[in-house]
């Protein structure tokens, strides 16, 4: 199994620092890309940053742009709430009890090894179109939250929980300030893992699906049409929607531990 | 009610670390346990605690008995300050806690000579001065029984007086087992001495 650990301090770092080389990396990239797209000089095949750029300021202005949006925002962010929660209850009930633990363990090994194509297919054949995002986000994200889960879990300080059994301390109690405190930086990972992936996934789920009013339809629709600027524009929206959802759960899950 | 042993025998594999134990230990009295290492001192203060089944044996007057204990180790929220660690076991929904005020933690902590310290966050302490949270914490605690599993290790000379002062102090007339490998804590404390072979 593979396991994603943080550091407690890990998000703050040297951010100033770290900022400024992002910036300064993707600026020089920018400006390879619009190399690259002046030197083929056929759209079609490169379309310039520029070009892209207004096409997304075209898109961004319309209604359909925010419908396609909200569509493919709620189901890839509902399937990661849902994961995260389902994880998160798993990992504890296979963090006690073993049958359980034996039980899911195939299973997650199966979610994690299987092709991501396999799994929209399958469940293409299950389910409408309108909802396959939703459980491929859903699927891609529950082993990561549950081994993460289930490994802080299982490495609390046993010396601290024999504490709180002699101490007769409360179950609630036990939970907000030893086991939280064990599993956050295994949470966090973990979840910043999975957001990207969830969009990765959800979004190629619906570009296989095409459910109609979705951003995979606009990506497949851009294709099918060869409109690169479009292409280009929705994977600009797709990588900017990704980012700022996982920094906006990861800044209030912060806020969260740091209560704790 | 006093606490009777009665052929205790515990073995963690092949390696039997108590056989036929028994003892007595009358109400309110206390008792210090003394043994070379790997003796089964621990390992007897854990069966009492509850944190270990012996294999053969039983133990009688601990029904309904609450317990309190200082670790080996500080056993200690690492992120929470003293006071916070005192409070967790101290609060109203505790099983079996009455609750106590800010005001008598930061009192306890003092005596025991950690005044000024209160709000650091455990990790930021010394190993001396986690001990002595660990034992203002076990002492604060609402107990019958008051399990010492080599408290004063680690600690000065100086602090080491005050806190056999303190912990004396508290727990009068409360029944008290202490492991220790140091004669003089346990003439310091008082009450029977028992050697294990």
């Amino acid at each position: 199994m593979n396991f994603i650990t943080s550091g407690r301090d890990g998000k703050n770092g040297n951010f100033e620092s770290h900022a400024k080389v992002k910036i300064w990396a993707a600026l020089f990239w920018v400006a390879v890309w619009e190399t690259a797209a002046f030197l083929i000089g056929q759209e079609i095949l490169l379309v310039s940053p520029v070009s892209v750029f207004l096409k997304f300021l075209e898109l961004i202005v319309t209604i359909g742009y925010w419908k396609s949006v909200f569509f493919s925002l709620c189901r890839i962010a509902g399937g990661f709430f849902f994961a995260l929660f389902a994880g998160v209850f798993f990992a504890w009930i296979s963090s006690f009890n073993r049958l359980a633990k034996e039980l899911a363990e195939p299973l997650i090994a199966v979610m994690k090894a299987s092709p991501v194509a396999s799994f929209i297919i399958l469940i293409l054949i299950w389910v409408p179109s309108r909802n396959l995002s939703f459980i491929i986000s859903f699927l891609i994200v529950l082993p990561v939250i549950y081994t993460n889960i289930l490994y802080g879990l299982e490495n609390t300080d046993k010396g601290l929980l024999e504490m709180a059994e002699v101490f007769r301390i409360s179950y609630p109690k036990r939970v907000r300030y030893i086991y939280l405190p064990e599993i956050a930086p295994y949470l966090r990972a973990a979840c910043s893992v999975s957001l990207g992936l969830c969009w990765k996934a959800g979004i190629a789920a619906e570009v296989i699906g095409i459910p109609s009013g979705s951003i995979g339809e606009k990506l497949y629709e851009a294709k099918v049409y060869l409109e690169t600027p479009d292409l280009f524009a929705w994977t600009v929206s797709i990588i900017l929607f990704s980012i700022c959802f996982e920094k906006i759960f990861l800044f209030f899950l912060d806020k969260v531990i740091e209560m704790e | 009610m006093d606490i009777v042993i009665n052929c205790l025998s515990k073995k963690f594999g092949e390696k039997e670390v108590i056989k036929d134990f028994s003892a007595r230990i009358k109400e309110g009295s206390v008792l210090s346990v003394m043994a070379p290492s790997g003796g089964g001192k621990t390992t007897l203060l854990r069966i009492l605690a509850g944190l270990e089944t012996a294999d053969k044996g039983y133990i009688k007057g601990l029904e309904n008995k609450k317990i309190s204990m200082v670790f080996q180790e500080d056993r200690l929220c690492s992120h929470l300050n003293a006071i916070d660690n005192i409070r967790l076991i101290s609060g109203k929904e505790v099983r079996g806690s009455s609750g106590i005020t800010d005001n008598q933690i930061y009192e306890e902590l003092e005596k025991a000579g950690l005044k000024g310290n209160e709000k650091y966050p455990v990790r930021e302490l010394s190993g001396g001065m986690k001990k002595r949270v660990a034992i203002v914490r076990a002492l604060m605690a609402v107990y019958d029984l008051l399990i010492l599993d080599e408290p004063f290790a680690g600690l000065d000379m100086e602090n080491k007086k005050r806190i056999i002062d303190y912990v004396k102090g508290r727990c009068k007339g409360k029944t008290v087992i202490l492991v220790t490998h140091d004669i003089t804590e346990a003439e310091a404390m008082g009450g029977e001495v028992l050697y294990l072979k």
